[in-house]
């Protein structure tokens, strides 16, 4: 078979001394980077750019993809750790992966992360190798229509999730849309909501949000306990790795995880964004018991970590059958391949054999790379916790200010980080929860966005959305979702009265 | 957006204390009167859109007759926690209308810069409501005490920061920052917190410009107080 | 005379009193700030140039990304940093020219608030459709155009970006004007294109060469005199008959008003060294960017080029009543 004999190809390419200890800097400093909150593989591999000017195209590549998939686990770590969400893929390994840590099962949470990362990652890389093309006629079936319908999907999602309220939660995803309309109207170019602030007029970026609602509000709150409580916890600390107990609970969640990652990974355009609500939603609804989630349960953890690694590979895809970045990493990509003269496209596949391969066969190995730099690791971090709280909380504001101006260089975002924290922590007082807000902070441009493009290219037809037929599928979908969310509601509501009633 | 959402986070602080009693009984109405004073401040400043302004106004009236009829009822709200936070999403949804009035509504077939904005803000406004009759119709817990020492130096330390980065450079910025931030708990210690942040600066300063390659100055290169703001 | 102006021109007088400053010049690095994202056209061609730089002038030239308002934000800064030679920016056809127009509220003037150092790069704009446009040449494209002008979608990557500029000119020219559809971006505009959900756009070379030598897309002709080497099949604006439409995204190093000639002229010596080495020349070319010879050079020649891309591009913009703010 061809497949067959390209793998070996590639890993002949891979498995050079060289490419391996590429491989091998690309995932520590990726895991570096991405557990720095903020600084993310975006600026490390714009810094980068320049020294691998003087390295082998294939091997420069090796290591550029390696921070990118690095930076996904050591992303995981600052999320269920540190309750800082890096990208929109981590809000939700914050919602079971924190509340793990706060139970003293980081071990446990930051393993399954590792694990069901490195299987994802396994199955979609064979997936990239062997559907690639094929799959690229799905992401051009995706025209604004379409994706306006999977945006309205990816908000549903934002209802299940949540644990509480569901007008609440509808209220939080409101409140997202509306941060989100913050900034330059996309087809006047006028300023929306930013009341001539400059530095406002891109909107408001997401990892101040992020940072500022749950990482800093985290830290308000720990405050509040006491040294005794806190210490409480960390005593708690129980065994690093997962039990068999938690390995089986987990083995579903992960393949249904890879299998939904895989998929939406290849939609450029906030396909991998929704990749991981999708994942937490579907198992949510599985559950036997899904009051579990939110509170620490590790299918919470498993299941997005698998689908957004699924989707970080898939999501090189379009990069490489069709030379069209579909994120802000992939565009760094294009940058790298053609500073070294290799135009992404089609034809890299029969032209640059050696690079196809070799890039493919070494996110196997890179993946490999990440579970064994990771699962020790997990001692490492686990035992940080230990540090007394009092010490350890000015680190975190630190290296989260540091990262959080690294970005754009801009002192102004890191002083609008300060005021989500306090939007944050009101929330928490007020028991809003905050990913549903994170959603739709970042799912609202696009829904706007291409209700608009899809708006004008019907000329104002919004029969468009149910005309087209993966449109159609993906809202029937969503209303069925939202029933399905809704009507246990109602009927605890009734039961609720009727348990007044009788007092 | 924040800035509509801190007067309550302000007000709620007050639960408690000698000002407890007073807060408790007469807090449900002092709050949606002033967001009622809030919403007719919005509406006089709302010109060019009638539809806005008669927005404004409608919430302005009811978050007033709110006001009015608890203390007239004699109605004391079960579940604050919802009452309030329902009651400051209201505010939120007013504040994001007015601040959309301006822009242009749909053109034809073509949506317009405001179309969603506004719908948005709406909508927050009416789930606001929903949020605060919940509030008033069933019960729930009351408002958790709101602590100011750990939150407010953890804005200080990051404004620190943010106005020290540029004109200081990273080693200055970080330290003094750190410093301001360990005082977010009672738990600290003047020695510890001197030496912790000694090694944390040395840390970053290690790390982000040289490990990363970031480009962070380390130095003030001159003081240049032109700096401080941008 | 404001208190910015005051400090700049103490500044200006202390660097001159100490001459000696300006031959040790420079000292320590230099902030290239490059107002777009990391890893576009703009980025990597001024890591290409900052690589070959840093060589000569003897220290690291560090690339800042100050993203935001199509560029704006970072050539604000620029405009506001000391003028010592250790802050320059790399502007770009939207910062320096286009940038008049859009924004009323512009807060630097591109001709007056900066020293010119010198071209660098120039990227071609091509004219672009879907697959399956049917038109075999320009001449077929404008005509159909401007026949179907209802039915028709341009795609574009944002008011403010290159491809929308580049296109309202092609637009006043064949005198049409279609249902702009807003993408966020290139990436998403060329997928939408690919995918024919759109029929036609315009873009820098870079982000073109594959797919239309993969045949996803169309690809009538370039904006430039001269065909480029990297879409040898694509012909120029004139030959296709529309010498009018000559576009190119062209990069140009700036300094900040006031920053010593002495320390302007060293760095564009350093730009110029690197235009001619044989490696950066050969990097630059893969992007398809056009580099510019001897009379284009220099910080005369930009200067020019500045005033006369501010002259040609904002009755274009004024004209399609958009603007940015």
């Amino acid at each position: 078979m061809d497949l067959v004999a390209n793998l070996i190809h590639g890993f002949s390419v891979a498995l050079s001394p060289i490419n391996i200890g590429l491989c091998l800097v690309g995932a520590l400093v990726g895991t570096l980077v991405g557990v720095l909150p903020g600084v993310g593989p975006v600026a490390t591999i714009a810094m980068l750019l320049p020294i691998t000017f003087g390295l082998p195209p294939v091997g420069a590549l090796i290591m550029l993809a390696g921070i990118y998939y690095g930076a996904q686990y050591g992303g995981s770590t600052t999320s269920i750790l540190v309750n800082i969400p890096g990208e929109a893929s981590s809000v939700v390994t914050t919602l079971d992966g924190h509340q793990m840590a706060r139970q003293g099962r980081a071990g446990p949470a930051l393993a399954i992360a590792a694990i069901g990362s490195f299987f994802a990652g396994c199955v979609a890389t064979v997936l990239v190798a062997a559907l690639g093309a094929p799959l690229t006629v799905l992401a051009l079936k995706f025209g604004p229509a379409e994706y306006f319908s999977l945006m309205v999907l990816g908000l549903v999602f934002a209802v299940v999730l949540a644990k509480g309220s569901i007008p609440k939660a509808l209220a939080m995803i409101m409140l997202g849309l509306l941060l989100s309309m913050v900034g330059s109207d996309i087809e006047t170019g006028q300023s929306r909501m930013a009341f001539d602030v400059p530095e406002l007029s891109d909107g408001v970026g997401f990892v101040v949000v992020a940072m500022g609602v749950f990482g800093f509000a985290e830290i308000m709150r720990n405050l509040e306990m006491s040294q005794e409580s806190r210490d409480v916890v960390n005593a708690k600390l129980t065994g690093l790795m997962p039990t068999l107990k938690d390995l089986k609970a987990s083995a579903g969640a992960i393949l249904r995880g890879t299998a939904i990652g895989s998929i939406l990974g290849i939609l450029p355009g906030g396909g991998a964004v929704i990749a991981a609500f999708a994942a937490y939603t579907f198992e949510k609804k599985m559950s036997k018991d899904p009051s579990r989630f939110g509170k620490g349960a590790i299918e919470g953890v498993a299941a997005p970590e698998s689908a957004n690694n699924a989707a970080a590979q898939t999501s090189f895809i379009p990069l490489l059958t069709l030379g069209i970045p579909p994120n802000a990493v992939m565009a760094l990509m294009v940058g790298a391949m053609t500073i070294h003269g290799i135009v992404p496209g089609p034809q890299v596949m029969t032209k640059q054999p050696d690079l196809f391969w070799g890039m493919i066969a070494s996110m196997w190995i890179g993946n490999a790379m990440l579970v064994i730099i990771n699962l020790p690791l997990v001692g490492l971090w686990v035992r940080l916790l230990r540090v007394p709280y009092r010490m350890l909380f000015p680190a975190i504001l630190i290296f989260c200010n540091i990262g959080n101006y690294s970005i754009n260089n801009a002192p102004f975002d890191v002083s609008m980080t300060a005021l989500f924290a306090l939007l944050g922590y009101w929330l928490l007082k007020h028991d809003f929860e905050p990913a549903p807000m994170l959603l739709g902070y970042v799912l609202g441009p696009l829904m706007e966005e291409n209700l608009r493009r899809a708006m004008l290219i019907a000329r104002g037809d919004p029969m468009t959305f149910v005309q087209r037929p993966i449109s159609a599928g993906l809202l029937a979908l969503a209303v069925l979702l939202l029933v399905l969310a809704v009507l246990p509601m109602i009927r605890s509501k009734r039961n609720v009265v009727f348990v007044e009633g009788e007092n | 957006m924040t800035a509509g959402a801190n007067p309550t986070a302000a007000n709620d602080g007050g639960s408690g204390g000698t000002s407890g009693d007073f807060w408790r009984t007469y807090g449900t109405s002092l709050v949606p009167g002033a967001y009622s004073i809030a919403a007719l401040i919005a509406w006089w400043m709302t010109k060019n859109s009638p539809g806005v302004a008669t927005l404004e106004l409608g919430t302005a009236i009811g978050l007033a007759a709110l006001a009015i009829a608890l203390p007239v009822l004699g109605f004391k709200i079960p579940n604050r926690q919802d009452y309030f936070g329902g009651l400051a999403l209201i505010l939120i949804g007013l504040f994001a209308l007015w601040a959309s009035r301006d822009l242009p509504g749909m053109r034809g077939f073509a949506f317009g810069p405001g179309t969603a904005p506004r719908g948005f803000a709406i909508i927050l406004g009416g789930l606001g409501v929903l949020v605060a009759a919940i509030g008033i119709f069933t019960t729930g817990p009351n408002v958790e005490r709101f602590a100011i020492r750990g939150p407010a130096l953890i804005v200080a330390s990051t404004f620190v920061f943010a106005a020290s980065i540029r004109p200081l450079g990273l080693v200055f910025a970080s330290f003094v920052s750190i410093v301001v931030s360990a005082f977010a708990t009672t738990e600290v210690r003047w020695l510890e917190t001197i030496i912790w942040a000694a090694v944390l600066t040395l840390f970053c300063s290690l790390l982000f410009p040289w490990g990363l390659n970031l480009p962070l100055q380390l130095w003030p290169n001159g003081f240049n107080p032109m700096q401080l703001f941008r | 005379m404001n208190f910015r102006k005051l400090a700049a021109a103490a500044l200006t007088l202390a660097a001159a009193t100490y001459s000696a400053a300006a031959q040790e010049y420079p000292a320590r690095p230099i902030t290239l700030i490059v107002p777009f994202a990391a890893g576009g056209p703009t980025d990597v061609i001024s890591r290409i140039i900052g690589d070959h730089m840093s060589k000569t002038l003897g220290q690291q030239l560090v690339i800042e990304n100050a993203v935001g308002a199509g560029g704006t934000t970072g050539s604000t800064r620029a405009k506001r940093a000391n003028p010592d030679g250790y802050t320059i920016i790399m502007g770009h056809l939207g910062t320096h020219a286009a940038s008049v127009a859009l924004y009323p509220n512009l807060a630097y003037n591109p001709s007056t608030d900066f020293e010119p150092i010198g071209l660098v790069a120039g990227t071609p704009i091509v004219i672009l459709a879907r697959k399956d446009f049917p038109a075999k040449d320009l001449k077929e494209f404008a005509a159909y155009v401007k026949a179907n002008e209802a039915k028709i979608n341009m795609a574009h990557a944002g008011v403010g970006s290159v491809s929308f500029t580049t296109c309202l000119l092609l637009n006043s020219i064949m005198g049409v004007k279609p249902t702009s559809v807003p993408f966020n971006g290139t990436g998403p505009a060329m997928n939408a294109l690919v995918g024919s959900q759109v029929d036609y756009m315009c873009d820098q070379i870079v982000n073109v060469v594959s797919q239309i030598t993969g045949g996803a897309i169309k690809g009538y002709a370039i904006a430039t005199p001269e065909r480029n080497a990297a879409l040898k099949d694509v012909p120029t604006t004139t030959e296709a008959g529309m010498k009018e439409f000559q576009a190119s995204a062209w990069n140009a190093l700036f300094a900040p008003k006031d920053t010593p000639k002495p320390i302007v002229d060293k760095i564009t010596a350093a730009l110029d060294k690197a235009l001619d080495d044989e490696l950066t020349r050969k990097r630059l070319l893969e992007l398809g960017s056009d580099i510019p010879n001897g009379p284009r050079r220099g910080q005369a020649a930009l200067a020019t080029l500045v005033s006369s891309e501010i002259a040609k591009w904002s009755p274009v913009i004024k004209a399609a009543g958009v603007s940015a703010n």
